[in-house]
């Protein structure tokens, strides 16, 4: 007995320091949920050589299902800082901030057009870095106006705005071609590949922004502002090199292959109207010859269609007129990648489709052998096909139209 | 004739009627429900012979042994002394089954504390016990711990051989053996060590006889002071002998080879060995469709797991990982926070706490104020803490999903065992997370598999792991199925059943 409690008691005295010392390191990293501010929008802003910081933290009491809470406070708050850094300003910010800023629910970062412009991989280092931030939310670049700004918007049917853009980007992404959502990992990969830029959807406030800060504007029925997804921005490196347009960015999307869903009209043969096919399975492919001096491309695009809409007569019926329709999209569709490359090719000047990448895939020894891709992008010739197929025509078959007149 | 063996010379009886009967009230302290009845025989020589019958009140009824005593035709008495009447009364006169011989007072004690009645006569320095035992005890009843909607509704008694006979009930086979002894120094209990001969792993059974013979208590109540002292480790949350008060749980038992313990003064008997698998397991499962059987005993791994460690997830989640809540749970939970004194921990400690006063004071207090307390405690844990701000609302519901998990549990000693668990994991997830809360759950799977119940592991048939005894363990196949007994118990016999 005496032996056991010999070898029992040491044993439970270092038992219970070894237990003691494993809280000395307390419990650092533990917060309660009422000490954290959720962060769910930053914005980016640049003024001078400072960035300014602006935060969109919610109001958990606000926004909760729970009934009966007053609607006298606003369910977000929006915070603005400025500092040589971003970490700076954020640190600056927690002055004013009543707790602690946490940023694993950020849904959307908001890039000011300026910052755009003078490179966005400084502001970026940090937000990459940082242990909470997740790489689930959208980045964004403010299009004539200020990032800050955008943040201290209203917004309609959702009471936090920064969930009401990533809600409204993640829909216009899916059912139209128009729009791309870039996640934080594939902006960086898009950074650090050489032959292929980035680019991020761009946005603009419509309205009067003067009446769009206040709660009292959600009692009207038409909104007095509307945040807009309006084309993308090009990136040459970490700068801003040009806006694309409605036809821009449906092409970049057709090139990347990140169509789930899109519409376009066709106007109709012969006589006065449009035709509108919804594009429902689209799959684009870069070939590469590099036989001669310069890489050739040539860029297949093959769509599937649906008929959604005829306001002329048009005897969908025959075989031929789908034959017919069929020549025009595929003419509509080479017009609108051609304008758009010749574009990027002579004006803008940076590859954001990735034929770069598609060249170092195909011949890298090639590709090893060109020292400045975005000068040759220039020169590059590009071909390009499309191939479409319309599958379905609805469930009638001659338009309203042509019954009527009939 | 019956010469006495005598054990103890200083405790044989005398020859002399009157000194027996003064000594036997003296040395049991002139007990008033010692009851004794003179009577008068006469021998063939015409000789007149004192005698008594002597039993304890409330334990035996004599009144069958003294009408035949008394109401007997004893013409044809060929005895002439009080030694062959006594002879003559146990040969010929006394129907009762049981009838012994006693020389010593010992030997009387035993009988007569037993419910035996006693039969002395004068000049005869022996004395007969006649079974007369007569037990007041519960009837068979349904049983209301280990309820079912479908299969037998009788449980067992306190009396231990009313409970042997339900199981011989059950098994009407030569090889189903009892084994009894007596354990208590003091209490001088009954235990009997049930098994089927034919089946039972050998081994088992030698470690329990050998178990049960180094008991040294003074006395048997119940069955768990028997279960503690032949289990295999002390220092565990988790059972490692089953207990049922149901003959058919027992029966079944049996059945697969296992040795079942009765414990005389209870209805709890005890089953070895136990494995961990076998307290998800209910009697229900084999009464009703495999399928259904199945589907329920997954439900029942998966409460234990809830009840395990639900708080420690919650507290672990909403104070060290709150990017892993979806973000609009996250509004919900810290809209709900907003305004709540204490951190989640202690909140989870003062929600859990209240529960547990409340179920342990719904347990003890008396039936007829039941009602009142049910009420105090839903509305006391469920709306007056969140009103007052005391707790949160979604604590309120975790507390409740753990605590209904743990009644889906059939074995209640386990549900023990995840209430304890369940405030260790609480503590390590408030002090380091989810890694407190895995480090826990990683710890409690060692310690599950260090443990042995009679030499079988503890996880088995998960580990080691065995394939066929998976037919029985997460799942239950269809009975044409269940080819084989439990491998992992060693029974003598393996096959179950012919394949059909």
């Amino acid at each position: 007995m005496m032996r056991i409690i010999a070898i029992i008691r040491p044993t439970l005295v270092a038992l219970v320091l070894l237990f003691a010392a494993l809280y000395l390191s307390a419990c650092w990293s533990r917060h309660e949920l009422n000490e954290l501010s959720i962060v769910v929008g930053l914005g980016i802003d640049k003024k001078g050589d400072r960035y300014n910081v602006t935060a969109q933290i919610v109001n958990p009491s606000q926004v909760s299902s729970k009934q009966g809470t007053s609607s006298n406070f606003s369910p977000v708050i929006s915070y603005e800082a400025s500092g040589i850094t971003i970490p700076e300003a954020l640190s600056r910010m927690t002055a004013k901030v009543a707790r602690q800023l946490y940023f694993s629910h950020l849904r959307i970062l908001i890039v000011g057009e300026e910052v755009a412009r003078s490179g966005i991989s400084k502001p970026l280092d940090f937000i990459a870095r940082n242990r909470q931030m997740r790489t689930d939310f959208y980045l964004v670049v403010a299009k004539g106006t200020s990032a800050g700004k955008i943040l201290n918007m209203y917004s309609p049917m959702d009471p936090i705005p920064a969930n009401n853009l990533f809600t409204k980007l993640e829909t216009s992404d899916k059912l139209w071609a128009a729009t791309g959502k870039i996640t934080l990992d594939k902006l960086i990969q898009d950074l650090s590949r050489q032959g292929k830029g980035p680019a991020l959807t761009a946005l603009e406030i419509v309205g009067n922004p003067t009446k769009g800060d206040s709660i009292s504007s959600a009692h009207i029925i038409d909104p007095v502002v509307i945040l807009k997804y309006a084309g993308m921005v090009a990136f040459k490196y970490d700068k801003m090199a040009g806006w694309l347009n409605e036809n821009d960015t449906k092409v970049l999307n057709y090139i990347q292959n990140s169509i789930v869903q899109s519409t376009g009209t066709l106007s109709c043969p012969n006589s006065e109207g449009t035709v509108s096919l919804q594009v429902v399975h689209s799959h684009a492919k870069i070939h590469v010859n590099t036989k001669g001096e310069q890489p050739e491309f040539e860029l297949t695009l093959k769509t599937e269609q649906d008929v959604t809409d005829i306001s002329c007569e048009l005897d969908i019926s025959k075989p031929e007129t789908l034959v017919l329709l069929n020549h025009l999209a595929n003419k509509k569709l080479e017009s609108m990648l051609e304008n758009t490359l010749h574009k990027f090719q002579t004006q803008v000047k940076t590859d954001i489709f990735g034929f770069g990448d598609e060249l170092h895939r195909s011949d890298p020894k090639k590709w090893h052998s060109i020292k400045d891709w975005d000068q040759t992008f220039e020169k590059v010739k590009i071909n390009v096909h499309s191939i479409c197929t319309i599958k379905r025509i609805g469930t009638t078959v001659q338009s309203i139209s042509t019954e009527t007149k009939k | 004739m019956y010469i006495p063996t005598p054990t103890n010379h200083d405790h044989l009886l005398h020859e002399n009627l009157e000194l027996n009967l003064k000594q036997l009230h003296e040395e049991l302290g002139y007990s008033p429900d010692l009851i004794s009845r003179h009577f008068q025989a006469a021998l063939a020589n015409g000789r007149i012979v004192q005698g008594a019958t002597v039993y304890m009140d409330g334990l035996s009824s004599s009144s069958m042994m003294l009408q035949f005593l008394f109401a007997g035709n004893h013409e044809n008495d060929p005895s002439t002394t009080s030694a062959e009447l006594l002879d003559y009364y146990q040969e010929r006169v006394i129907p009762e089954g049981s009838v012994h011989k006693l020389a010593s007072f010992d030997e009387l004690y035993d009988m007569l504390l037993t419910g035996n009645s006693i039969l002395l006569l004068d000049g005869c320095n022996y004395a007969l016990a006649v079974g007369t035992k007569e037990l007041k005890a519960r009837s068979v009843e349904e049983p209301n711990v280990q309820s079912v909607v479908r299969g037998p509704r009788e449980g067992f008694t306190e009396v231990l051989g009313w409970n042997t006979a339900m199981i011989r009930r059950k098994i009407n086979s030569r090889h189903l053996w009892f084994e009894t002894l007596k354990l208590g120094s003091v209490t001088q209990t009954k235990v009997a060590i049930i098994y089927i001969d034919n089946l039972v792993s050998e081994s088992v059974l030698e470690l329990v006889r050998e178990r049960l013979r180094k008991i040294n208590i003074d006395g048997i109540l119940e069955s768990n002071y028997i279960e503690e002292q032949i289990q295999d480790k002390i220092y565990t949350p988790f059972p490692t002998i089953f207990n049922s008060e149901r003959p058919d749980v027992v029966a079944a038992g049996l059945l697969e080879g296992r040795v079942a313990i009765m414990v005389d003064g209870t209805p709890f008997a005890l089953l070895v060995p136990a494995l961990f698998t076998q307290f998800f397991q209910s009697s229900e499962d084999y009464y009703e469709r495999a399928d259904f059987s199945t589907l329920i005993r997954l439900l029942r791994f998966f409460s234990f797991i809830l009840a395990t460690i639900t708080p420690s997830f919650y507290i672990a989640i909403t104070t060290f990982h709150q990017e892993m809540l979806p973000t609009t749970l996250l509004y919900n939970l810290a809209a709900q926070r907003e305004g709540v004194p204490f951190p989640a921990f202690v909140e989870a400690l003062i929600m859990e706490i209240t529960f547990e006063i409340l179920r342990e004071a719904s347990v003890r207090m008396p039936k007829t104020i039941g009602q009142s307390i049910s009420i105090v405690g839903t509305l006391v844990v469920g709306q007056a803490a969140v009103e007052a701000g005391l707790v949160s609302a979604a604590m309120v519901i975790v507390v409740s999903i753990t605590a209904i998990s743990n009644f889906v549990l059939p074995a209640f000693n386990l549900g023990i065992a995840a209430r304890i668990i369940r405030f260790l994991l609480m503590i390590l997830a408030a002090s380091f997370g989810l890694y407190g809360v895995f480090i826990g759950v990683i710890a409690i799977i060692f310690h599950l598999c260090s443990l042995t119940s009679f030499g079988v592991s503890y996880m088995a048939p998960l580990a080691p792991f065995n394939l066929t005894d998976q037919k029985d363990t997460l799942f239950r196949v269809p009975f044409p199925s269940m080819i084989t007994r439990p491998k992992s118990l060693n029974p003598k016999r393996l096959v179950r059943q012919k394949k059909p």
